[in-house]
């Protein structure tokens, strides 16, 4: 969202009413759909205050 | 090229944080208010190998590459980016000579600088002197950026291996710093400094190369600081957050706070993906500047912000300076400002965005 945002702004007007505001468009949906940008803070804020476990489990093995 | 861990980078990791347990948290708060410079932690580091990570083993170092350097350098700061710090600008040193230096350079230096006899220190800014020099004082050997031809500025650049012993160079006072207390910062100065053409690292005009690459090893090597610092604070954060009972239940049941938990761990997580990315493009021997670059611009966007938010969480005690989240703050305002100008990363990335 920010990318395409600030992509606008750098187009001007033009960037306003060409189809780059459609990538700004596309990019909205992306905060909403499977699971909302704020559902997403909930699900990753249940690993960090889950007991004695990192937020991101580490992997094993070489590779 | 690999994004995860291999088992021996993991080690290395653990070894670190074992390191940190042993010989950081039991010295970190008496060094934190006196700033004093921590030999014996230093002589600790030695024996561990980390001040030889990535050197070559031909000079006594471990050949263990960037991505454990940074793995090491991570989880010694989540307990002391102080001492982190002096391990960084020493690597910077050791990182300048083991490229640019020349067989008898490399033999002369490089194993004292693996087995911690020699400290080494990377002098770049100037305001007359070189400025802001961390390690100054209690380094043996520092890697010096200057004009060898003051009408020609910068295109003359070169580097410059100098014996702390040198005759006319003398160390400023210390400054008394903010934060990352513990590792030194002073000015050096050079009167009438003699060096021979031995000294010069590299080409008489490669200065500029070895700055800009040094440089991109210190933004990717405080990022590896900065997610440390951020890392201890989420995960303190979060612990308060459990047992702070407000509104007849502990915090962390609130979403307004799981909010803010989670946007740190998420930035975290992220910084830690780009810096070790950056990290394993330098033990591939690909370029890394540019992805160096991004990993510093989006940590001076959110390396602070991870301190603000967490300090949030922990409202009115996490402020004390009784707590360790100050602390952090102090230090990550280091990490986060300091080695290269604000515009840096911004020019690098659009540099190559627009070739």
């Amino acid at each position: 969202m920010r990318i395409t945002t600030m992509a606008v702004q750098l187009m001007g007007s033009y960037g306003y009413t060409s189809e780059i505001a459609k990538y700004m468009r596309d990019a909205k949906i992306m905060q909403i759909y499977e699971g909302t940008n704020q559902i997403q803070r909930l699900v990753i804020s249940r690993a960090v205050l889950a007991p004695a476990r990192p937020a991101v489990a580490v992997q094993k093995g070489g590779n | 090229m690999s994004i995860l861990l291999t088992e021996e980078q993991q080690l290395i990791g653990q070894s670190a944080r074992d390191f940190a347990k042993e010989y950081l948290e039991p010295m970190v708060l008496e060094m934190d208010r006196t700033g004093q410079y921590p030999a014996a932690v230093v002589k600790q580091l030695a024996a561990q190998d980390f001040l030889g990570l990535f050197l070559a083993g031909e000079y006594g170092g471990a050949e263990a590459g960037y991505v454990s350097l940074v793995e090491v350098v991570e989880n010694l700061s989540r307990v002391s980016a102080a001492v982190a710090s002096i391990m960084v600008n020493h690597a910077l040193a050791a990182y300048a000579i083991q490229r640019w230096g020349s067989p008898e350079q490399k033999k002369t230096c490089l194993p004292k600088l693996a087995a911690g006899e020699v400290l080494g220190a990377f002098a770049v800014f100037e305001h007359g002197t070189k400025a802001f020099v961390r390690n100054a004082g209690v380094a043996g050997a520092y890697v010096v950026l200057a004009c060898t031809d003051p009408a020609a500025g910068a295109k003359s650049l070169a580097a410059f291996i100098v014996n702390a012993k040198a005759s006319g160079l003398t160390v400023g006072a210390p400054y008394e710093t903010m934060g990352l207390k513990g590792c030194p910062m002073a000015d050096l100065v050079f009167d009438n400094v003699m060096v021979t053409d031995t000294a010069i690292l590299g080409g008489s005009t490669d200065g500029s190369a070895i700055m800009t690459e040094t440089l991109a090893l210190a933004s990717v090597a405080e990022a590896a600081q900065t997610v440390g610092i951020g890392q201890a604070a989420v995960e303190h954060a979060a612990a308060y957050a459990k047992t702070r009972i407000q509104f007849g239940r502990p915090i962390a049941s609130l979403q307004a706070i799981q909010t803010l938990l989670a946007e740190v761990a998420a930035d975290c997580h992220l910084a830690r993906l780009g810096l070790r990315y950056a990290a394993q493009l330098m033990d591939d021997g690909e370029p890394f500047l540019v992805e160096a670059a991004m990993v510093k611009q989006f940590l001076a966007r959110f390396g602070a912000k991870m301190l603000i938010d967490t300090v949030q969480v922990e409202g009115g005690f996490g402020y004390s300076e009784t707590m360790p989240l100050p602390r952090l703050f102090r230090d990550i305002a280091g990490t986060t400002l300091l080695e290269a100008p604000a515009d840096y990363p911004e020019k690098t990335i659009a540099a190559a965005l627009l070739a």
